[in-house]
Parts: structure tokens; sequence; C-alpha cells
């Protein structure tokens, strides 16, 4: 298998550098995790995405391959304007199955200040949840200070504040593709209708909304969200959402410590503790400190969380920052779990080449480890730019055990 | 079912239409380069087709500005009116179906590089805010069978917020419970199981009865199928 994905990576490089003229564009990341306790080589990626152009729209094709499955991922997209007309279609294939998996057709206009859009998606019956398909209406625009959205739901619902839009995920390893439109239902019948308020401030109240949803069973809901209200106390602002259901009300009160940016050196995450009713407050917990400098191309970061139950570290790819956990878990953001220090530094500058060369080596301290000083964890990733279009990558992890894994790898641009 | 109708179905027959085959006959006009053929929606297909052509003739003079530009306005105008009119009316097709995709617990394929495997453990669809606690059976009544595997090289990663608060495994199998303080996970990963291989073709079986899932709305979750990547290899969330 190592050696088919091999040589489809190296096919694919070969006629994409042949293409390396014209309205072609073409990037290509690879890169191999070694584990030098285990299996020698434990994972192989390789990503193609490349480009053509064809005004006024470019044609765009996704490749990826894994270790585990092989070719994992087919895409193909189109996106540009086409007169008054934006557009986006998207197209996904399971290679590894053979399967045409979703397929999307976004257009958006805007007329007389208003944005128009049309969104509607295929999803396959090789897709748990499939087959599906329907479509939906966007429109949205402003009446004074107020923004009004509206979006009518045929079968489909579409990313915003509330949704995340959906996700096509390989079962047995994890990796997805996530697209803006989601269809829920076979066939294209009348599904829901979301209307929303948004924007006015009145008086000591930052921010009023209001969404109402309807079904096609008749009202759903109708919420109603006032944003940063004013006690009377500098450091202290409240969050009301309201939100009436056919039979059930429900209030939830979000009380905030603001402390306001640049009064001191390092960040604290207060987190309110409640009492017994909504609008009972038994005390504040101070759940984090984050100390954050910068000098020079070299940033130095101390993150400290003294909650664990309520606070988390994210990952590089999520920004190593503290955040709460539960918002962390919302977003599907990837954590250090347990973890109630992290040390991090990071080096960026000109490489010798017209590139970039970057380092960041993060330490963790653990609950429960046997490390010194509760030592869990180090990785440390590098990226040197040999030119604009070239960079080298490297990365290594290091646990109490020893060396965990070693990735290297490549990404060229052309 | 009735609205199903509309359209005359491949063999001419419009009676006792599955839904499968209504969602064929309204997902069709939108392919709309395909020929049409006669009695396979047909007549839907012309009528989009009809109005996509009127609309792409007089598409150039309106972006370029040439002569006629209003009365191609006009034109367009009327064509984008009539395809509202009839995206609406495609609307009044549906059935108004309940949300496909009953609750599903996922069992992955053992994924093996080398020695080393793992199988991920992922939830799609689940109610009541998503599933919060899992259980899976209990000592000397273990739910997870494990087959040219190592017992005592198990190890689980939490996906999503999910705990381990016990775990078991042994010759006779495993067992463990696991639970999101956090809130619940409606679909994606909440368990990832890796271990060392001891032989070939490994395998790791869950038997669903001994399985309980509960919700977080704290109440049992009853209605639910267990799948492997062999029955469904995509799933959404």
């Amino acid at each position: 298998m190592t050696r088919k994905i091999s040589l489809a990576v190296a096919l694919i490089a070969a006629v994409g550098l042949t293409l390396a003229a014209g309205p072609w564009s073409a990037d290509w990341t690879t890169g191999i995790t070694l584990d030098p306790n285990g299996t020698f080589l434990s994972g192989l990626e390789s990503i193609v995405d490349l480009g053509y152009t064809t005004e006024p729209v470019i044609w765009t094709s996704y490749s990826e391959f894994q270790l585990a499955v092989g070719f994992l991922w087919q895409a193909f997209g189109v996106t540009g304007r086409l007169g008054a007309f934006e557009i986006q279609g998207d197209l996904l294939y399971g290679p590894s199955t053979t399967d045409f998996l979703y397929g999307q057709w976004i257009v958006r206009m805007q007329l007389g200040g208003v944005d128009l859009g049309f969104y509607c998606a295929q999803l396959s019956g090789a897709v748990l949840g499939g087959p599906a398909d329907g479509f939906a209406l966007r429109f949205a625009g402003r009446l004074g200070t107020l923004d009004i959205v509206s979006i009518a739901e045929m079968g489909a619902r579409i990313e915003d504040e509330d949704f995340d839009g959906i996700d096509i995920v390989h079962a047995a390893t994890g990796f997805y593709r996530p697209y803006t439109t989601d269809p829920v239902v076979p066939g294209q019948g009348f599904t829901g209708e979301k209307l929303t308020l948004s924007g006015p401030s009145l008086g000591c109240v930052g921010e009023i909304g209001t969404t109402l949803y309807a079904d096609q069973e008749g009202f759903d809901f109708v919420s109603f969200e006032l944003e940063r209200i004013d006690l009377g106390v500098s450091w202290l602002t409240v969050d009301v959402d309201l939100t009436h259901e056919l039979q059930t009300k429900s209030v939830a009160l979000t009380p905030q410590v603001v402390l306001g940016s640049g009064i001191l050196c390092f960040e604290p995450y207060f987190g309110i503790d409640q009492g017994t009713y909504p609008w009972e407050i038994d005390g504040i917990t101070l759940g984090g400190l984050a100390l954050v400098y910068t000098w020079n191309g070299v940033t130095v970061k101390d993150l400290t969380v003294l909650d664990t139950g309520r606070y988390v570290i994210t990952t590089p790819e999520y920004g190593t920052a503290i955040e709460p956990l539960a918002d962390a878990i919302n977003r599907g953001h990837d954590y250090y779990a347990d973890t109630w220090e992290l040390l991090s530094i990071e080096l960026i500058g000109d490489a010798c080449c017209g590139g970039e060369y970057r380092m960041l080596v993060n330490t963790t301290f653990e609950e429960g480890s046997s490390g010194v000083f509760g030592g869990g964890m180090t990785y440390a990733e590098g990226s040197v730019g040999l030119s604009a279009d070239i960079v080298l990558t490297g990365s290594m992890t290091v646990s109490v055990a020893g060396l965990d894994s070693l990735g290297m790898g490549i990404a060229l641009h052309w | 079912m009735s609205s199903g109708r509309r359209c005359p179905r491949p063999d001419g027959d419009g009676a006792g239409l599955s839904r499968g085959a209504v969602r064929q006959k309204v997902g069709r006009p939108r392919v709309l380069s395909e020929e049409t053929r006669p009695g396979d929606g047909a007549e839907v297909q012309s009528i989009l087709n009809g109005s996509l052509r009127a609309c792409r003739t007089k598409w150039a003079p309106l972006v370029v500005g040439g002569r006629g530009r209003s009365a191609s306005r006009r034109r367009c105008g009327a064509a984008a009116a009539v395809g509202t009119a009839l995206l609406c009316l495609a609307g009044c097709f549906g059935l108004f179906p309940d949300p496909v995709g009953l609750a599903t617990l996922f069992v992955g394929e053992v994924q093996v590089t080398g020695s080393e495997g793992y199988v991920l453990v992922s939830v799609a669809d689940m109610p009541g805010g998503g599933l919060a606690a899992i259980q899976f059976g209990e000592v000397g009544n273990e739910a997870i069978a494990l087959t040219a595997i190592d017992p005592a090289s198990v190890k689980i990663e939490e996906r999503n917020g999910f705990t381990v608060l016990a775990q078991q495994f042994g010759a006779a199998g495993g067992t463990l419970i696991a639970a999101n303080p956090a809130g619940g996970v409606v679909g994606g990963e909440v368990l990832k199981f890796t271990f060392t291989v001891t032989g070939p073709s490994p395998l790791v079986t869950v038997t669903k009865a001994k399985v309980t899932l509960a919700s977080d709305a704290g109440v049992f979750i009853t209605t639910w199928d267990l799948k492997t990547t062999a029955d469904a290899v995509y799933y959404t969330r």
C-alpha cells in the first residue's frame, strides 16, 4: 500500500510540475511521520491542490492521500464571478470506496443593498445521514441600524452563527471535509424559516438581537439576546438569552468579568460561579493566567490553568490559548487534556533565500505525570523556506517515555 | 406521498411511489445538461431548461451593457421570476418527511500500521443534545471483545470532552464507562482505542445489547444503531 501511495504521489507531482506554466497553479504538501517505538513509518500524508484559471472562474482539484486508507478524498471546485453572480460549486468523492459523497452549489448576488444567496446540496446514500438533498434561500440586508437575515430552508440548512454547516467524516480514520450547506431530508419541501434581527443598542444594553425559527410543523422557537448589559459595575456585564418554545421558556444569564486590555501584563481568565438560581452569583473563580511577550521575532508564552475541569489549553492548530472547556468542545478545537501549564517559545525570521523560518517548542505539564515537575510532553515543529515556493517542515514529540514521533515534510507551490 | 405523483414515474405508473423514488424525481431537474427522457421527469426538466436557456441567451448583452439591455433585463427578470416561482413550486413537491438519521454508534475498523493499531469510536445524530455518557458492559459481562489484540496494551484516548471514568481490559474482553462533563456530542469521535496487534486480522467487536448510552438531556438513548465502517464508511456531523 505504501509503495502504491508513494507512486501515486510521485506521479501527481510529476504531472503537476509539467503544468507549472500557464493558468495552472498548484500546492503540494507531503510529509511522513516516524514512530521509533513501534512502527517505523506511522504516517504518510500527501495533499495536492491544483487550480486552473479560466476567467472569470477558477477550477480547483483537491486530492488527499493518507497512509491508513490510501486515496482518501478527491474534491473538485469552481469559484468565481459571472456578471453580478458570485458562484461556488463543490463536489466530493471518496476514491477509496469509489463513491460520490457530496455536492453543493452556491450562488450569491447583491441587489440594492440586499445580499441574496441560493444554496443547494446533495448528500449521497454512501454517507450515513444520506441520501438527502435540498436548498436554502438567504436574504440579508440592513434597515437603518437593524440587520435583517432571513433563511428559507427547503430541505437544507446553511452555516451561520448558530449552525456549523456539515462535515463529511471518514469513520475509520476521523478525517473530514467541511462544507456550508447541509441537506437534511430527502425531497425539497419547506423545512424551516429562520429570521434574525440584530444590531441596535439600547441604553445600557450593548447589542440586541432576536431570532424566530419555524419549521414545517409551525412555530419552533423565538429567542431574544441582550448582550453586554451594563449593571453599573465597571468590571461586570451580563448577557441574557431568553428563549420561548411552544411549551417551555428558558433564560440563560451569562455574567462576564471585563477588565479591558492592556491593564495587566498578563491575561486572567475568570469564571463566574452561579448559584442555585440563574440570577444568583456565588463567586468568581480565577481559572487561568496567560503571559505572552513578543520581542524581535521571539514570542514567549506561559499559560497556567488553575481549574483544569473548566479550562483547557488548545493545540497549536487552534492558537495555543486558554479556552473554556465547553467552548473548545463546541467549536471542535483540539486541546491538551489535564494540562495545567504550557511553556511555549516561537521564533520567526527571514531565511537565507527568500522564504522565512519558523520554530515552535511547546512543553506541557500534566496532572498525574511522572516526569520532572509534572512534565508531560514536548512538541517541537519547525519550517524553513528555501525560497518563496519551497518550504521544508519538521516536527518532533517527546514524552516522559522518550521520543514518540518524528515528522518531516515538504511544501511546494508553483 | 401523493405530491410525488406530479412527475410521471419511469415505468409510467404514478402509484405507490417510495420516498427514494420521489427524491430522484424532484432532484433530477437540477442536472440541467442531462438529456431528457420521455417519462423520466421530462416535463419539469424541460420547463427549467427553457427558463435557463432564455436567461443564458440574454446573458452577454446584460453583462457587457450592449444594445437591448433594458429589454434583456426585463426578460431575464421575468425568467428569474419564473425560475423563482418554479423553485418555490419545487419546494411544494416535498413530502415534509422527518429528518433522516437514526442515532448511531460507530465502531471503526482496526487501522494498523506495523504492530500498532487503533479504533475510533464515534457517534452520529445523537438526540437530546448529544451523547453525554457511554457504558460498555461491566466486569464479568464485557461488551468489547478483542481478537489478535494484546488487551494489556489497550490505551484509551479521550475525544471531544469525554473522560474515561473506569475501564478494564483482560482476557475476557473489555469494559469501560466514559462521560462528558461539559455537554453532549451530537456527531463526532468520543473515544480512540490504541493497542498492539498480536496477529493477523485484528478485530474489535462490540455487543450492542451490553452498551448503554445517555444523552446530555439526562435520559437514556434507547433507539440507536450500532454500525461498523463496513456498514457505513462515511457519516455526517
